[in-house]
């Protein structure tokens, strides 16, 4: 039977907060200075994860707007709300060309060493920008595909490294053998931000596609967040017993140096190809919905169509992929100890913060004046 | 508002560009080859992108006359 | 026009000449009726004359001295046959072109045309193109009346409707609707409907005309969203499963509409199989469909910029083989490719009687001599070879067009950014799927539930 496909589903939801979170952190060295522990401390953040997009969309939910840009203009008033807006405007820009430029970095490295780090850019926004341009309930179905082909993909990996046997889960003892407190502070400061904290990202989508935002879907997100936490400390647990914590310190591209590492009867040598290629459909996921975080405040500051806005954003991101770090050791520092600590903190979890706090005393100060109304 | 636009490309390049540069490069931008490069393909980019939104503006501006 | 047919009786000769032409087929017969003057009219290459004597001449010559008037006569003799009472030159016309014989008596002011068949039909046959190996062997034919009989025959339902339409006003060519009336969706049932009336005084007389017409996107489509079908078994399947076909007179197919993308992967052959081995064809077609759309690319992909993804004794064999050849691999390859293509299309134009000797010429001298000369290295022979297996492997026919077309852009994109260029080309090409529409169903599906 054929199926018009005018309204969303919460599965296509899960999906894409899935896709979304495995995004760059799959790419990425998550947990790098935890060392044996990093799974576990993944494993940890996934649960901090499911209240932290519980929260995002309550704070959708009970503010009763559209996107977090409504948000903030009834948070702070219009001047302060856009000004907020705009904030925030050029802070997913900035991220969508951190993921970027990840992207190109591991093209780079591991697939096309020989073609400049422009190029490859260009490549991908033309994909971006062909992406965004089919419409959001086009993309969304994409990333349906998507999933479908990043869940065969990982699957076939996990067979494959079962087969190759070239494992040792006695990499993984002792287990918190520096005890809780080593692990703490990086779970606070860089894992809940990097993957999950950018779920706040989707407070822009959420609202369009689920204009009630009924509990289904807050429970739909959890679970979505709940399994690509386990999906992720899957792949930290895989990659820390190929190799071991200290060369997984060192690795730049974690997942991708142990499908490398896979070798069976000679013939399958190096499939990290087809991780890369799920690798790309994760990292085309996020900077997606980053880039129409970013355009749709646009589009909400200055009252143009989507559309119209995305090809000079889209070139704008790639310009700024390009500077945001000379080359990729200056990135991964930058990435993973002065963007999450700076940059992510605030914006993720004290504005939010902030803003509830706001909205509550905001109604709590209307609901005496409605009372003495009547 | 159109104009606006244009506006906020230029600011957020601005200061985007100042974020980065400062973090990153400390104004020494035309050093290496490498620098040089990708200098060439940003400005390219971003006067295809200015010329965009000039080009989207002026229909805008063409359209209930 | 609200003219008489005529005004004077006399005048009618000349009145006819003038409306109907010289045409040697044209036949007009002065008869009596009941001591009044009449005409007959028909076209001799419609009618045939067994039909004419027995339906009209027969009934004319045993109750025209009794009967008063036209009508009576038509209600008493010719009880049976379809008719119509016609006031216009131009719709008697358009009767007259539809295998109908027309009757005018003095003193009536209407015409009474009635259906008479009788020019000779193709006998059904075997389908050409989707041959058939369980289900039934029988193919529509050109004549309409036979192909909904075909269809009518299986579906005996009062729920089939069959809706017709007489498009392109003065060259009378009948499109009929037909759908099942409880199964299909109103909104898509209208929207079939507005676009063949749309094409109402357009000159459509071919189901390809009409196809582009009913088609989503008037401009462009890589990918087909109308199914071109010749097999009975598979229109009555679509038909159950709530879609529409419209059937031109003319053409031995059928279109059905609306089709997604997965409807290119079922055949008609397999509802007659078990379930086991649909899974595995489907997921099969699927892969053919890939290996197809991907292979040259990613040969050219891995020769030129990532030799490690094969393993290292073929690489190693691959760049022997390679060693001393004049050309570029994208050349080679693209020549190769352009040989296989012009080969399968004149395996199609060629008479029957010729096509051995084509099958040995393409085969001798792409496959031996070629390679034999040193222009180009065996593998690209192979890997043509099996792309082209594959492309026959498609249940339907227009499909494999857009494959081929969309193979060459791979074979581009791989030239230029290698293995990463197929990833990005891949995204590209679904994302396009996603976006196309067919009568407003997404062009892909997927089933998942809806809140």
């Amino acid at each position: 039977m054929l199926r018009k496909m005018d309204s969303y589903s919460p599965y296509q939801l899960f999906v894409l907060i899935f896709l979304f979170l495995e995004g760059t952190a799959i790419l990425m060295n998550v947990g790098f200075d935890l060392g044996r522990d990093a799974w576990l401390a993944t494993l940890v953040c996934t649960f901090f994860g499911m209240f932290l997009v519980w929260w995002y969309i309550s704070l959708i939910r009970h503010s009763k707007q559209k996107t977090i840009y409504d948000v903030f203009k009834l948070a702070l008033g219009k001047v302060g709300g856009t000004l907020l807006g705009v904030l925030y405007i050029t802070y997913f820009l900035y991220i969508c060309a951190r993921d970027m430029r990840d992207l190109t970095e591991l093209i780079k490295n591991a697939v096309l060493p020989a073609l400049p780090l422009e190029w490859t850019a260009l490549c991908f926004m033309a994909i971006i920008i062909y992406v965004l341009w089919i419409g959001t309930q086009n993309f969304i179905h994409l990333f349906m595909l998507f999933g479908f082909a990043f869940a065969a993909i990982l699957a076939i990996f996990f067979a494959l490294v079962i087969a190759d046997g070239n494992y040792d889960f006695h990499n993984l003892l002792p287990v918190l053998g520096d005890g809780p407190m080593s692990v703490l502070p990086s779970i606070f400061t860089q894992i809940l931000e990097f993957p999950f904290g950018e779920l706040i990202a989707f407070t822009v989508i959420i609202g369009t596609m689920f204009p009630m935002l009924p509990s289904k879907v807050s429970k739909m997100a959890m679970l979505s967040v709940l399994a690509a936490g386990l999906l992720l400390t899957l792949t930290v647990v895989v990659e820390l017993v190929t190799f071991g914590p200290s060369i997984r310190e060192r690795a730049m591209f974690p997942l991708v140096s142990a499908a490398r590492n896979i070798s069976i009867g000679n013939f399958l040598e190096r499939i990290e190809m087809f991780i890369i290629f799920a690798i790309l459909l994760t990292v085309v996921v996020k900077v997606c919905i980053f880039a129409y975080a970013a355009i749709q405040g646009v589009a909400w500051y200055s009252g143009k169509p989507f559309k119209s806005l995305i090809i000079p954003y889209v070139l704008l991101t790639t310009v700024i992929s390009f500077y945001v770090s000379n080359n990729m050791s200056e990135h991964i520092n930058a990435g993973l100890r002065f963007v999450p600590f700076f940059i992510h903190i605030p914006f993720q979890f004290i504005i939010p913060a902030l803003l509830f706090i706001l909205i509550l005393i905001k109604s709590r100060w209307r609901k005496p004046n409605e009372q003495s109304a009547v | 508002m159109r104009t606006f636009f244009l506006i906020l490309i230029f600011v957020l390049v601005g200061a985007l560009n100042l974020l980065c540069l400062y973090e990153n490069e400390h104004w020494h931008f035309l050093v290496t080859f490498t620098q040089t490069k990708k200098l060439a393909t940003a400005s390219l980019l971003m006067i295809f992108a200015i010329a965009y939104s000039a080009a989207m503006d002026w229909k805008e501006r063409k359209k209930p006359t | 026009m609200n003219n008489p047919l005529y005004e004077n009786w006399d005048e009618l000769e000349s009145v006819i000449q003038r409306t109907f032409g010289k045409t040697t087929d044209f036949v007009k017969v002065p008869i009596v009726f009941n001591n009044r003057k009449g005409w007959i009219l028909y076209y001799s290459s419609l009618v045939g004359s067994d039909d004419l004597s027995s339906k009209l001449m027969l009934p004319l010559n045993l109750y025209a001295g009794k009967t008063d008037s036209l009508k009576q006569f038509r209600a008493e003799a010719l009880a049976s046959i379809n008719y119509q009472y016609l006031s216009e030159w131009v719709s008697i016309a358009r009767q007259l072109n539809k295998n109908s014989v027309c009757m005018l008596v003095e003193g009536e002011p209407e015409a009474l045309t009635i259906e008479i068949g009788g020019y000779s039909e193709r006998a059904l046959s075997e389908p050409n193109i989707q041959p058939s190996v369980y289900g039934p062997k029988i193919a529509f034919t050109e004549d309409i009346v036979t192909n909904l009989s075909l269809l009518r025959r299986i579906l005996r339902t009062k729920s089939l409707q069959i809706e017709s339409y007489d498009i392109s006003s003065d060259m009378v060519t009948g499109a009929v609707l037909v759908y099942l009336d409880g199964v299909i969706d109103p909104g898509l049932l209208e929207e079939a409907r507005q676009r063949i009336r749309s094409l109402e005084g357009k000159k459509v007389t071919t189901l390809t005309h009409l196809m582009k017409q009913l088609r989503d996107n008037q401009k462009t489509n890589f990918f087909p969203t109308l199914m071109m079908n010749e097999r009975q078994d598979a229109c009555i399947a679509k038909l159950m499963e709530g879609r529409a076909v419209v059937l031109i007179d003319g053409t031995p197919s059928a279109i059905i509409m609306p089709v997604v993308f997965q409807d290119f992967f079922d055949s008609a052959e397999d509802a007659y199989l078990p379930k086991a081995m649909l899974v595995f064809l489907r997921l099969l077609r699927y892969f053919t469909f890939f290996i197809a759309l991907l292979l040259p690319g990613i040969y050219i992909g891995v020769i030129n910029y990532n030799y490690e993804i094969i393993p290292i004794n073929l690489a190693m064999e691959i760049a022997g083989l390679r060693s001393n050849l004049p050309f570029p691999s994208v050349i080679e390859l693209l020549l190769v490719e352009g040989a296989f293509e012009i080969m399968r299309e004149g395996s199609i134009r060629m008479p029957k009687i010729v096509g051995n000797a084509l099958t040995v010429v393409g085969a001798l001298v792409i496959g031996q001599a070629a390679v034999q000369a040193g222009i180009v290295s065996i593998v690209v022979i192979i890997i043509v070879a099996f792309t082209g297996l594959c492309s026959y492997a498609f249940p339907h026919y227009n499909f494999s067009f857009s494959v081929r077309l969309m193979r060459f852009a791979f074979i581009g994109i791989a030239s230029i950014l290698g293995i990463f260029g197929i990833f990005l080309g891949c995204i590209a090409l679904f994302a396009y799927l996603v976006s196309q529409r067919s009568f407003g169903y997404p062009y892909l599906q997927f089933n998942i539930k809806r809140p």
